[in-house]
């Protein structure tokens, strides 16, 4: 059952410029979505939009069916977490995770059992008399987390929740979260500049850039088939290698090497290869020649970078092989692995028989 | 740094700054505990011990009496409204959102204007025949009381000049406060569902909470110690209606010419300031939260 779609939304400040443009998502029941995008992509507004904290300049947002464009945020009962968690300095934890419902002038003994049952949850029970100040960042982050809890809402929008938290904590809570999810089952949206947690968390991706989706998809699809350069080089760490294919007299080029693409859906004039890095490999006998210019060693695998053909590429290799900086070795790439794009649109290439 | 430097350093950066302290303030302290024990004329050169009667005398005065409930009147009925309009105007011109410099300068102005030059234009304003204040009553069919010289209504044409002069200086206070509160705090409130009441009460006052203990004390205190408003409106009068104890104070030493009396108001005046302080503070341990 599709719980929230977004019909042709846009925003924009002043009438000229658009924040976001021709949004258009469905969001089933129960999923855990994740808006991708670098800082500035609209993805917060996006979620904004969706709680009723920003007004939706044009097309249409329903919720359950309900048109919600003009529906305060009082009234679209949404549990919302802030990235700055906005917990109340003067209210205690208990009174921060029951403030909603207070608001919401449920009995008190009610408060009492649904607060308790969260902390629970949450392993905030010996915390519940604190103020925020005495909290470390994470359980902030939970005592934020339970606030949305005890509302018994069926849709949860998280706006970078997890970005003040350290490394290691964030790794902690990127699980929890999602066993949360898997508890409660509530609908939730998830905004996020950080892929991993997008690939991690996310049932379905919704790629944005400069105020437009890019590509919606499970985590594996998004990774094996990007829609596009933008989802191919923002995907990935380290990002596909991307590599420019020139024509020369109708026969495409790399390397002094002739190359034969598979036959597309139409004839592009230039191409673009793109190959992750696992999917290529070192040899020293046949392929590209390639000039090996840094390495970096990870311990569980090492990321040749070097220079084929002056475009810059990087080769994730098993760590007990051993090269050094300078080395001329050959490129070897997986065929089937391949991604195709069109350099002139950036849109990724459909294969004929496709 | 050595040490020894230090300490000369630091006795004298303390030194320096306590000598206007100690000329100005404690000095002056201690001749004033003094002179209430004396029955000194503040002319002649003699004066004569007279123990404790300088207090006791004024306790059983009536017009002390008189002067105490009024400063207490004049203290309630300043304090309360200048925190609640400083309140309320600085949450109406944050709701404005927009640059409010400018109305936040006009609202501001009777602060930085002398009290007295506004006070002998308030006095114009309260004229029951000419001022504008009872052609305006009498517009509305209100009753004219006449403000000045009637000792029902007198203090609070004081009153009301003194509220008028504040709430500016403590809505720039609250304003301030207002505009540090993070938004996401109000963000909350709204995706919670907290109508506009709730909001005030649970989330706005709490978190100004620290300005509203320090206007109240600085408030207080002011109003303690207001004399300028009170000698052009109404010198004290009608019957001593408007004599607050500071007001007395400058009577009984300036005019009556009784230092040793005057000195007893004075430290009487001290003593209920610093009591005064000293339980806001107390109290605001409970309900201010820093």
């Amino acid at each position: 059952m599709t719980i929230i779609e977004l019909k042709n939304i846009s925003k924009s400040y002043d009438h000229n410029s658009h924040v976001i443009k021709d949004f258009n998502l469905m969001i089933e029941q129960g999923e855990f979505i994740v808006f991708l995008g670098p800082s500035g992509c609209g993805k917060s507004t996006t979620l904004r939009m969706i709680a009723g904290l920003e007004s939706i300049t044009n097309g249409d947002l329903f919720i359950k069916g309900q048109r919600q464009n003009d529906v305060p945020a009082k009234n679209r009962d949404i549990a919302m977490v802030f990235q700055s968690y906005a917990l109340y300095p003067h209210m205690t934890v208990y009174e921060n995770i029951g403030f909603g419902l207070k608001v919401r002038k449920v009995k008190k003994s009610i408060i009492k059992e649904k607060v308790t049952e969260a902390a629970e949850l949450l392993n905030l029970t010996p915390t519940l008399k604190r103020k925020p100040k005495d909290l470390s960042g994470g359980q902030m982050q939970r005592v934020a987390l339970g606030r949305a809890i005890v509302r018994d809402t069926d849709i949860f929008l998280m706006d970078e929740p997890l970005s003040n938290l350290d490394a290691k904590l964030r790794t902690t809570m990127r699980e929890e979260l999602v066993q949360l999810h898997r508890k409660l089952s509530a609908t939730t949206i998830f905004v996020t500049h950080d892929q991993t947690e997008a690939m991690t968390m996310g049932d379905k991706i919704v790629i944005l850039d400069k105020g437009k989706i890019q590509q919606i998809g499970k985590p594996t699809e998004i990774y094996n088939n990007p829609a596009n350069l933008f989802v191919a080089g923002f995907i990935g760490s380290p990002a596909m290698n991307l590599i420019s294919i020139t024509k020369e007299e109708n026969h495409f080029m790399f390397a002094r090497q002739v190359v034969h693409p598979p036959e597309f859906t139409y004839e592009p004039k230039e191409l673009i290869l793109g190959i992750r890095p696992e999917d290529c490999e070192i040899s020293v006998t046949e392929g590209h020649a390639l000039k090996i210019t840094f390495i970096e060693e990870l311990g569980s695998d090492q990321f040749v970078h070097g220079i084929v053909d002056n475009q810059k590429v990087i080769v994730r290799e098993l760590p007990d092989k051993k090269f050094h900086i300078g080395q001329k070795v050959y490129l070897t790439i997986n065929q089937s692995k391949v991604s195709w794009f069109d350099k002139e649109t950036g849109e990724r290439l459909r294969l004929k028989n496709e | 740094m050595n040490k020894k430097t230090t300490i000369w350093q630091i006795l004298l950066y303390v030194l320096i700054p306590l000598i206007p302290l100690v000329v100005f303030w404690i000095i002056p302290l201690i001749v004033s505990v003094w002179l209430s024990f004396t029955n000194w004329d503040y002319i002649s050169p003699s004066y004569d011990y007279v123990g404790i009667s300088n207090y006791t005398n004024l306790i059983t005065d009536e017009a002390f009496l008189q002067a105490l409930g009024n400063t207490v009147l004049f203290a309630l009925a300043t304090v309360l409204p200048i925190l609640f309009f400083g309140f309320v105007f600085a949450m109406l011109l944050n709701r404005l959102r927009r640059n409010v410099t400018f109305l936040q300068g006009i609202m501001f102005a009777p602060w930085i204007t002398p009290m007295i030059g506004m006070s002998i234009v308030w006095s114009w304003m309260f004229d029951p025949q000419i001022g504008p204040i009872n052609q305006f009553l009498e517009i509305l069919g209100l009753p004219q009381p006449k403000w000045l010289t009637d000792s029902d209504v007198a203090i609070w044409a004081v009153i009301i000049v003194t509220i008028w002069k504040n709430i500016g200086w403590a809505m720039l206070f609250f304003s301030d406060a207002l505009s540090k509160i993070p938004k996401g705090l109000f963000e909350v409130s709204d995706i919670e569902g907290a109508n506009w009441w709730y909001r005030i009460r649970y989330v706005l006052i709490p978190l100004v909470s620290p300005t509203s203990l320090f206007l109240f004390i600085i408030l207080t205190l002011d109003s303690l110690q207001a004399y300028d408003q009170i000698n052009v409106l109404t010198q004290g009068g009608p019957a001593g209606s408007t004599r607050t104890m500071l007001y007395l104070y400058y009577e009984i030493a300036f005019q009556q010419f009784n230092m040793g009396a005057a000195a007893a108001v004075a430290v009487l005046i001290m003593i209920i300031s610093a009591l005064l302080a000293f339980i806001s503070m107390k109290i605001s341990k409970k309900y201010v939260f820093y």
